[in-house]
C-alpha cells in the first residue's frame, strides 16, 4: 500500500507533468478520468481442481468468453497472445511442455517446450515487440525469455527468494513488459534497471493472496492486483490506495488476466488466401475488414505494415455499390510496436461523418499527408455529414508531412496515452474549420514542424475557429513554434501538463485576428524553458495572452521556469493570476496595453512567488502614447493568501515603464527580499510596499 | 511515488535523511522483542552479521530504510512499511506508537504472542496484517485510524469484543475469523467502503447487523458463532457475492437472495445451514438454491433443516 523508497528512474512521458510539478506547485493532479468507453477488460479464473476456465469477455458485462475444461491435473495456466491476433490464448504448462489453445475450443493447437526444471514457473509476454508473446520461465530468481521472433533465449535477473511469485506486465506504460516478484505483500518491480528492482511497493500479503497484474484503470500502465479467494483488488503504483475491486472466482482458483473477447474481424498483413476475416483466415487489409464490419464491430489487426489509406465512412455515406459506412468500430492493433499504418501517399486514416470509433495500438505515418483526419459538420469539407468522432489510445503518430491528427467541422477526438510527434511542417494536433473539439490526456506532442525549422509552423497542439479543447497531463515539448496555441474564439482548459522547450511561446492564447473571444484556464502546469529560438533578440514567453483578447483567462497554480522572455505575458483581456511560481525567467510577468489591443488590460496577481527572475518580477507597461486602452492591475493584497513574494529580482520586484497604468500594490500586500530594487520609481504612487 | 521522484530530483541534499530516533527505537525494540537473531531474514539490520541471539550492534543511523522488511517514504525520513511475514518472529510486538507515518504493517504467519499494541497513534495506517500468530488479548481501538483500509487478524487467540468500526469510511476489509471474539457484531452502518467482513469461527452472539444497505459489500462471513435473531434484508446488498452464516442460531424466515449471490453459478459458495430458520415461510428460492449449491437449499440432501455448511463448502 505504500510507495517504497526505491523509485523508478524515468517516469513515463505523460506523467512528467505531475512529477515535475509535485514539489514546486503545491497542487495535486486530478484523479485519472474514467476509462474511455469501449475498452475490453477481461478477467478470468482457472480452477485447478477441475481444470475449468471461466473468463469474461468484458468485466463489465460479465459475459463469458471462456467457459470450458482445458488441461489436466498439475497444469499451470498461462494467458497471453501466443499467435499475435490480439486475443489472449490459454496455455497450460507442465514440466516444460506448453499446450496452447489459440482458438478457444479447449483443444491444444500448438505444443512448445521450454523450461522443465522442478520449480520452474511459466509466464509469457511480448518482450521482443513482434506482437506475439514470448515464453518466459522464472527459475530461482532468474528469468529466461525465449523470443518468438528469433527463438533465442535471453536471461534477466531480479533477485528472488524461496516462495517468491513472479509477475510480468507493463507497469510503467512504456510498451515493454516489466519483471516483478511478489513476496508476501512486497512487490519488487524492475522497470529500467539492468538487475534488481527499481520500484518497491506493498499490496496484499495474506496467506491466500495471489498476485496478478492488470491495467484496471486503463491508463496504459499495469496495476498491481491481488486475488483473494474470489475478490480482486487493484492498486496503481502511483497511489497508496486501491483503485478498484471485483468479485470473480473462489478459494483456490488462479486469476487470469487478458483480452479474451474473440468476437472480432481479424486482419493480418500478408495473410494468404482464403481470407474471410476469421482468426484462421484473416483479411490482409484493414479496408477489407471495414467492408465486412457492421456497427460496433471489433477489428483486430495483427503485426505488420499496412500500406493503405483507411477511410471510415459513416452510415450516411454509400461508399461503394450497396455498401454504407458504419459507426462505433474498435480498430485494435495488437501492439503499436508491431503494427504500422503508412500509406504510400495521402492520409493514413480519414473519418467521413463516422462516429464512436476506437483506434488503439498502431504506429501511423504518412510521407505526403496526414495521420488521422476527422471530417464532418459545418465548415468542414463535408458539411452535410455529421461530425466524426474517435478515441485514439496507445497510438504513435509520427513522421507525417502535415498534421498528425486534424479535427475539422464539428468533429471530436479523444486522444489518450499516445504520442503525436514529428509532423514535418505542421502541428501535432490541429482543430480548425467549424467548432471542433478534443480531449487530450496523458500524451506527448514533440518536435512537430521539425523541418525546415524556418517554416514558422509546427505547434504541439493548435486550436482555432471556435474550438473547444481540454488538455490534461500531457508532455508538450520541443515543437518548432508554440507548444499550444488557441485562437479565434476558442475555449481552452489546460491542466497539469509539462510545456517545455518549445521554440516560441509555450502557450499562446488569441492572436489570429482582432476581438478574439477565446477564453482559457491554465492550471497546475509546468511551463519551462520555452522560447528556445532567440532569433528575435529577446526570446519568447511561457504563456502569452495576446493583445487581441476580449475574454477572461485564469492562470492558477502553474510553475513558470526559465522561459527566455516572460513567464507570462498579458497583452489584453481580463486575467486572474493566483498561486503561481515564476522562477528564473527573464521577467516573471509583463502586463501591457496599447491602442492596438482589442480590449483594455485587467490583471490581478495574488499569492504568487517571483524568485530570481533576471529582470523584473512583474513589469507594468502602458505604452507611451496610449490613449484609448487602459491598463488596470492589482498586485497583492493584505487578505489571507493574497500577498505575493518577490525574491532576488535582477532589476525590480515590480517595475514600470511609466506611471500611466492604474496599478495598485496595497501597502503590506507583497513581500520583498533580496531584489536589486523592490519597486521601480517609475511606478505610480498607488503601488507601494 | 510521483511526489517522491520530483522531490528527489529537486532536493538531492535530502537523500540521506535519517528516520527519527524514536522510530529507529521501535525497530530496535521489534528486533529485540521478537528474537531478531532468529529471523529467517534480517539483512542490513546489524552492523555486521546479526548474532543468533542477544542484542547485536545495529546498523548505523540512516540505514534503517534498507533494513530487511522496512520501507520508508521517498526522502527516507519516516518508516512507512514494516513487512515481515513468515519471518520467524517469536515474542510479542513492541509499542508501535512512534511510527505515526506507518502505512503498511504485516507480521503474518509468525509466532507472535501477547497482545496487539495500541494503534491509535498510527494515524496513517492503511494496512494491518497479523494473521496466523498466537496473539491474545483484545483488538485495540481502531477509531482513530481513519485511513485504515485493511485489518486482518485471522487465526489468532484474540478475545474480547470487536471494536467499534464507526467512522472508518475507508475500511475495505475487516478479517478476524478463527479467534475467540465475544459480544455482538458492531454496526456496519456508514462503512461505505467495506467489501469484505469476515468474523467466522468465533464466539460472537447477539443479532446480525444490517448489511442490506452496504452496497459495496462483497463478502460477509459470520459462520460458526452463537448469533441469534433473524437474517436481515439483503435485497439492497447488490454487490454481495458470498454470505456465510452457517452454524449459528438464526431464526425467522430467509430474505430474498440478491442476484449477485448466484450470478453466475460457478461461484456458489454461500451457506446458511445449519440454523433453526423458519423454513415454512422460506420459499424454495431459486436464488438461494443457486447461491448455496443445493436444490432446495434447505432440504436436499439434508432433510429437516440439518444441512451442514461444511458440506456446502465442499461443493465449491
Amino acid at each position: 500500500m505504500t510507495g517504497g523508497r526505491a523509485i523508478a528512474a524515468q517516469p513515463s512521458l505523460w506523467r512528467r507533468a505531475t512529477f515535475l510539478c509535485a514539489c514546486a506547485c503545491a497542487f495535486v493532479a486530478p484523479a485519472l478520468a474514467a476509462p474511455p468507453a469501449g475498452y475490453l477488460l477481461s478477467v478470468g479464473i482457472y480452477r485447478p481442481s477441475t481444470n475449468h476456465v471461466y473468463a469474461y469477455a468484458d468485466a463489465g458485462t460479465r459475459v463469458f468468453a471462456l467457459e470450458g475444461t482445458y488441461g489436466s491435473s498439475g497444469d499451470t495456466p498461462v494467458v497471453a497472445d501466443f499467435d499475435g491476433n490480439g486475443v489472449a490464448d490459454l496455455a497450460v504448462y507442465k514440466a516444460g511442455s506448453w499446450n496452447i489453445d489459440t482458438n478457444q475450443d479447449y483443444v491444444s493447437d500448438k505444443v512448445m517446450n521450454f523450461g522443465g526444471v522442478a520449480g520452474d514457473v511459466p509466464l509469457a509476454a511480448d518482450f521482443d515487440g513482434d506482437g506475439i508473446a514470448d515464453l518466459v520461465i522464472y527459475r530461482a530468481g532468474g528469468w529466461l525469455i525465449r523470443s518468438s521472433k528469433t527463438g533465442q533465449t535471453s536471461q534477466r535477473s531480479l533477485g528472488g527468494a524461496s516462495g517468491d511469485k513472479p509477475v510480468v506486465a507493463d507497469f510503467d506504460g512504456d510498451g515493454f513488459p516489466d519483471l516483478a516478484i511478489y513476496r508476501a505483500g512486497t512487490w519488487l518491480i524492475q522497470t529500467h534497471a539492468a538487475t534488481g528492482a527499481d520500484i518497491v511497493d506493498h499490496f496484499g500479503g495474506l496467506a491466500h493472496d495471489q498476485p496478478c497484474a492488470l491495467d484496471w484503470d486503463q491508463d496504459g500502465r499495469a496495476d498491481l492486483c491481488i486475488y483473494r479467494d474470489g475478490i480482486w483488488r487493484f492498486k496503481s503504483l502511483a497511489g497508496p490506495d486501491p483503485i478498484g475491486s471485483y468479485a470473480l472466482g473462489g478459494s483456490g482458483d488462479i486469476p487470469l488476466a487478458g483480452v479474451f473477447n474473440a468476437g472480432a474481424i481479424y486482419v493480418k498483413a500478408g495473410a494468404p488466401l482464403p481470407r474471410d476475416g476469421t482468426a484462421a483466415h484473416p483479411f490482409d487489409t484493414i479496408g477489407k475488414a471495414f467492408d465486412a464490419a457492421t456497427n460496433g464491430s471489433i477489428i483486430r489487426v495483427g503485426p505488420g505494415n499496412y500500406a493503405e489509406n483507411v477511410v471510415l465512412f459513416g452510415p450516411a455515406v454509400q461508399y461503394a455499390p450497396g455498401k454504407f459506412g458504419k459507426n462505433n468500430l474498435k480498430v485494435l492493433g495488437v501492439d503499436r510496436r508491431a503494427v504500422s499504418l503508412t500509406p504510400a501517399s495521402g492520409d493514413a486514416i480519414v473519418l467521413q461523418g463516422s462516429t464512436g470509433h476506437l483506434l488503439q495500438g498502431f504506429t501511423i505515418g504518412s510521407t505526403t499527408g496526414r495521420g488521422v483526419v476527422l471530417i464532418g459538420g459545418p465548415a468542414s469539407v463535408s458539411p452535410s455529414l455529421p461530425g466524426s468522432s474517435i478515441t485514439i489510445a496507445f497510438v504513435h503518430v509520427a513522421e507525417t508531412l502535415s498534421y498528425g491528427v486534424l479535427i475539422t467541422g464539428s468533429s471530436h477526438a479523444d486522444i489518450r496515452y499516445s504520442q503525436v510527434n514529428r509532423s514535418r511542417i505542421k502541428s501535432g494536433v490541429g482543430l480548425q474549420s467549424g467548432s471542433p473539439s478534443a480531449t487530450i490526456m496523458y500524451s506527448e506532442f514533440a518536435q512537430n514542424g521539425y523541418t525546415p525549422q524556418s517554416n514558422g509552423d509546427g505547434n504541439g497542439i493548435e486550436a482555432q475557429q471556435s474550438s473547444t479543447l481540454t488538455i490534461v497531463g500531457n508532455n508538450i515539448h520541443d515543437n518548432n513554434r508554440f507548444g499550444i496555441i488557441g485562437i479565434i474564439d476558442s475555449d481552452l482548459d489546460i491542466e497539469y501538463n509539462t510545456v517545455a522547450q518549445n521554440r516560441s511561446n509555450g502557450i499562446i492564447v488569441c492572436g489570429g485576428s482582432a476581438n478574439d473571444t477565446s477564453t482559457s484556464k491554465t492550471i497546475g502546469n509546468w511551463i519551462a524553458g520555452n522560447g528556445v529560438d532567440l532569433g528575435n533578440g529577446q526570446g519568447y514567453n511561457g504563456l502569452e495572452i495576446y493583445g487581441t483578447c476580449l475574454g477572461t483567462h485564469t492562470v492558477t497554480g502553474n510553475t513558470f521556469v526559465g522561459n527566455s522572455l516572460n513567464g507570462l505575458f498579458v497583452g489584453s483581456g481580463t486575467v486572474s493570476v493566483t498561486n503561481n511560481a515564476f522562477d528564473n525567467n527573464a521577467i516573471g510577468i509583463t502586463v501591457y496595453a496599447d491602442d492596438n489591443g482589442s480590449s483594455n488590460t485587467n490583471l490581478t496577481v495574488f499569492g504568487s512567488t517571483f524568485t530570481n527572475n533576471l529582470r523584473d518580477g512583474v513589469f507594468v507597461q502602458r505604452a507611451a502614447g496610449t490613449a484609448v486602452r487602459s491598463l488596470t492591475a492589482t498586485i497583492g493584497g493584505t487578505q489571507p493568501g493574497a500577498a505575493n513574494a518577490f525574491i532576488g529580482s535582477g532589476f525590480h520586484g515590480i517595475g514600470c515603464a511609466n506611471n500611466t497604468a492604474l496599478l495598485t500594490c496595497p501597502s503590506g500586500g507583497n513581500s520583498f527580499s533580496a531584489n536589486n530594487n523592490d519597486i521601480e520609481s517609475l511606478c505610480p504612487a498607488t503601488c507601494v510596499k | 511515488m510521483r511526489l517522491g521522484l520530483a522531490c528527489l530530483l529537486l532536493l538531492p541534499s535530502l537523500l540521506h535523511a535519517a528516520i527519527p530516533a524514536s522510530e529507529r527505537q521501535v525497530l530496535v525494540n521489534l528486533y529485540l522483542a521478537t528474537n531478531g537473531g532468529g529471523w529467517k531474514q534480517n539483512s542490513n539490520w546489524c552492523a555486521s552479521t546479526c548474532p543468533a541471539s542477544g542484542a547485536p550492534a545495529f546498523a548505523a543511523g540512516g540505514t534503517e530504510c534498507n533494513w530487511y522488511g522496512i520501507g520508508c517514504d521517498v526522502l527516507g525520513s519516516h518508516v512507512t512499511a514494516i513487512a515481515l511475514p513468515g519471518n520467524n518472529l517469536i515474542g510479542a510486538l513492541p509499542d508501535l506508537s512512534p511510527l505515526n507515518k506507518l502505512q503498511y504493517f504485516s507480521v503474518v504467519s509468525n509466532k507472535l504472542g501477547g497482545s496487539i499494541p495500541a494503534l491509535s497513534s498510527l494515524v496513517q495506517l492503511r494496512v494491518f496484517y497479523a494473521d496466523n500468530n498466537a496473539l491474545t488479548g483484545s483488538i485495540p481501538s481502531l477509531a482513530a485510524l481513519t485511513q485504515l483500509r485493511e485489518f486482518s487478524v485471522q487465526a489468532n487467540k484474540l478475545g474480547g469484543t470487536i471494536p467499534n468500526l464507526a467512522g472508518l469510511v475507508n475500511l475495505n476489509s475487516f478479517l478476524a475469523s478463527r479467534n475467540r471474539l465475544t459480544g455482538s457484531i458492531p454496526s456496519l452502518s456508514g462503512l461505505s467502503s467495506l467489501q469484505d467482513f469476515e468474523v467466522g469461527n468465533n464466539l460472537l452472539s447477539g443479532s446480525l447487523p444490517a448489511v442490506g444497505s452496504a452496497t459495496s459489500l462483497l463478502k460477509f462471513v459470520a459462520d460458526h458463532n452463537e448469533i441469534t435473531g433473524s437474517i436481515p434484508a439483503l435485497s439492497a446488498a447488490t454487490s454481495l457475492f458470498q454470505i456465510s452464516l452457517g452454524a449459528n442460531h438464526l431464526t425467522g424466515s430467509v430474505p430474498a437472495a440478491p442476484a449477485s449471490l448466484y450470478t453466475p453459478l460457478p461461484w456458489a459458495r454461500s451457506s446458511l445451514c445449519a440454523n433453526p430458520l423458519n423454513l415454512a415461510s422460506s420459499a424454495n428460492d431459486a436464488g438461494w438454491n443457486a447461491a448455496t449449491g443445493f436444490t432446495p437449499w434447505w432440504a436436499t440432501p439434508y432433510a429437516s433443516n440439518t444441512c451442514d455448511d461444511i458440506m456446502t463448502e465442499t461443493f465449491e
